[in-house]
């Protein structure tokens, strides 16, 4: 009697679907708590490869309307550059450096907000820029 | 059945299907791609799905929000609509004096169309006090007079000498009505279920007339109020249109029996 | 039948005991129904003001609204455009009900599909066309222009000639799974045994058709065409978020008026006497309806 009660409780496919939905959003959450400390790392190259130490990288925050400033970074010797803290999912960057103009603005679209992002292809300055000297 | 006259029905039938899912397939197809927006001329089939508009319409709208106040609305509405219409179409199995003029009133009132009583209840609810509310926007659907009658119709189908047996052995009314009629009236109570909620869950004037405040905006104003916002510049609209059908049409597809039954016996009753 | 003592606190127990269960959905009604209807007859006759008490205007408003009121005739126009439109919607589920009712396989499967317009929100079902009309980049401009029907986009709902067809259109692929469903129950709930007289008899398809199925159907078309009515005081939904009142009132309908009149002017009164006159048209139709199905619903003798 419990068991067919039980039967009916669980397996009917109201239960069922209402289940598969609350598994689904609690595994998503658990991804997403784990990846949403807001780090971007990336790496800022010349036109040649070379890596480029002490351009500024700013990151741009698309919101739905408008595109607003988020915050700036410097990158090291090796022109690798950090964001933290970020809160957005979808941005642009863009790197700047006196005497090698900017990179082009490349976006990126994330899955949820603050995801961690870790670049693969360099941010890298256009081949023949008239704006160095 | 000659064989062309087989075809025939097969490629009607066929085609209507295909009018009726091409306007879904329309929509999800450009919540994920959104190519059509800007550039032209259309594209058949999804190049480059991508699941970003979702992404974009969960963080500019708080879609949860509103779906639980759609949610806590349905809910008070088809709890409410079970218990008053089996009451009262428990009550009208009863003979009592004036019977005939509450039905005659209940008719009538069947006559009444929800939109010529719209501009006095705002007033109504306004003088109660409950306008901005969860309970003010359930109140005018918290009963309905297709299901009272069919409660009605499955409560007399209850075979006499079980309730007269379980009168004579001394059974109080109520235990009457909730040990016997009701298990016995599942599929009316299922259809009372889903015919409540596709009503409140889909209800959009009265809403839009009685709310205010933009944290207790049901899911179609959210929608509304999201177009008006975003227009055609953006597939994030798009994917909030899909993410506002999924839960209507899940229920409809887990629940397709209820909802025909709902409407036939309408239909037969007619 | 023996007088027991105390039969009259029984009946007085039953009674209240009815009244008890009666109450709830009564006074929903009352006060959602009943009164709202006395209650607007009573505003359109005043001049209402959220400040100070109402005063008497006798037929002022009616006054205004037909004899200054360019908005109104339009709306009331629209309005019964509108509900030309549903016997084409009647017509088409008619004939999908009698394809559906064959024996044929995966006709549950055709069945669900044409009917899952119904459970869509209205709202999503007006942004899902809005876009498919849209001029620039819609599917059915470019589908037209595809087999050739018309050589350039039209701006299906910025035209003054083309939207309020364009809404009806919407209006009726929403509603054409109801009708197929109701007509569908109705069909199947024809005895065979008739039809195979009628066989015998000597009647073909077509006359069965005529003489056996339409008459037999009168109760389900009536009930089609009283929804096709209501809906087309429905759709408010549609309008307000496809064209807003349309170019220049061209899709205003009675509904949408009352909602702006009173909710956007805040002119109580004057949206009173407009529901007034809405509801008297839905009655005057309804019972058009009811004689033209020969009376009593449309009901029919199985003898």
């Amino acid at each position: 009697m419990l068991h067919s009660a039980l039967y009916t409780l669980f397996c009917n496919r109201f239960a069922i679907t209402f289940g598969v939905f609350l598994i689904i959003t609690a595994g998503w959450n658990t991804i997403v708590s784990f990846n949403d400390d807001g780090i971007i790392k990336g790496r800022v190259v010349a036109a040649d490869g070379k890596p480029v130490g002490g351009a500024t990288v700013t990151l741009l925050n698309k919101e739905l309307l408008v595109t607003v400033l988020g915050s700036r970074a410097m990158t090291n010797e090796q022109g690798q550059f950090t964001f933290t803290h970020h809160n957005s999912h979808h941005i642009w960057l863009q790197a700047a450096k006196d005497g090698m103009g900017e990179t082009p603005r490349v976006e990126f679209r994330m899955y949820f907000k603050g995801q961690n992002l870790n670049i693969e292809t360099p941010l890298s300055f256009a081949e023949n820029d008239t704006k160095g000297q | 059945m000659r064989r062309h006259s087989l075809w025939a029905t097969h490629l009607l039938l066929s085609t209507t299907c295909l009018v009726m899912l091409v306007p879904f397939y329309w929509l999800l197809k450009t919540s994920l791609t959104g190519e059509n927006l800007f550039s032209y001329p259309p594209a058949l089939l999804p190049d480059n799905p991508h699941i970003f508009y979702y992404v974009d319409a969960w963080y500019s709208i708080p879609f949860v929000r509103y779906l639980l106040n759609s949610v806590v609305v349905s809910a008070i509405v088809i709890v409410a609509n079970i218990i008053f219409n089996a009451m009262a179409g428990y009550a009208l199995t009863m003979d009592f004096k004036g019977k005939r003029v509450v039905i005659l009133l209940l008719l009538s009132c069947m006559m009444v169309p929800y939109q010529a009583t719209v501009v006095p209840a705002y007033l109504l609810t306004k003088e109660l006090g409950l306008l901005n509310s969860h309970l003010g926007m359930a109140l005018p659907l918290m009963s309905t007079i297709v299901c009272i009658f069919m409660f009605k119709a499955s409560f007399a189908a209850v075979p006499r000498s079980l309730i007269d047996s379980a009168r004579i052995d001394g059974v109080p009314e109520w235990q009457i009505i909730f040990r016997i009629m009701l298990p016995l009236s599942q599929s009316a109570i299922a259809t009372n279920v889903v015919l409540a909620f596709t009503w409140s869950w889909n209800s959009f004037l009265w809403p839009l007339i009685i709310l205010r405040d933009d944290n207790m905006q049901t899911l179609p104003l959210g929608l509304a109020n999201f177009l008006s916002v975003v227009e055609d510049t953006s597939g994030a609209l798009y994917a909030f249109c899909i993410m506002v059908l999924i839960p209507g049409l899940v229920i409809f597809l887990l629940a397709q029996k209820q909802f025909i039954q709902g409407l036939t016996t309408g239909a037969t009753k007619g | 039948m023996t007088v027991k003592f105390g039969i009259g606190n029984k009946r007085l127990r039953e009674s209240t005991l009815i009244w008890f269960l009666l109450f709830p959905s009564l006074a929903v009604f009352l006060l959602y129904r009943i009164l709202p209807l006395a209650w607007n007859g009573v505003l359109s006759l005043q001049f209402w003001s959220m400040y100070k008490p109402p005063r008497f205007a006798g037929l002022y408003h009616y006054k205004e609204l037909f004899l200054y009121d360019d908005v109104f005739r339009q709306s009331l126009w629209n309005t019964l455009l509108f509900m030309v439109g549903s016997p084409i919607g009647i017509a088409l589920g008619l004939m999908i009900a009698l394809l559906v009712n064959r024996p044929i396989f995966g006709r549950n499967i055709y069945r669900t599909i044409i009917f899952m317009s119904f459970p869509v929100m209205t709202v999503a079902t007006g942004v899902i066309w809005l876009w498919l009309f849209s001029e620039k980049t819609g599917l059915i401009n470019y589908f037209l222009m595809y087999i050739g029907l018309i050589d350039h986009s039209q701006p299906f709902l910025e035209d003054f000639n083309l939207a309020l067809p364009s809404i009806v259109l919407v209006s009726i692929w929403q509603v054409v799974g109801l009708y197929m469903i109701i007509i569908l129950t109705g069909l199947q709930n024809i005895p065979p045994s008739i039809y195979q007289a009628a066989k015998i008899d000597g009647a073909n398809s077509w006359q069965q058709f005529w003489l056996i199925t339409f008459p037999l159907l009168r109760p389900s078309i009536f009930l089609c065409l009283i929804i096709g009515i209501i809906n087309s005081f429905n759709a408010f939904d549609l309008v307000y978020v496809m064209t807003g009142g349309g170019p220049g009132h061209a899709t205003e309908l009675l509904i949408t008026y009352i909602y702006k009149t009173a909710f956007t002017l805040a002119r109580f009164d004057y949206a009173a006497a407009i529901t007034v006159i809405n509801f008297s048209l839905f009655l005057a139709l309804t019972w058009l309806v009811n004689r033209m199905s020969g009376g009593n619903a449309g009901a029919v003798e199985t003898n």
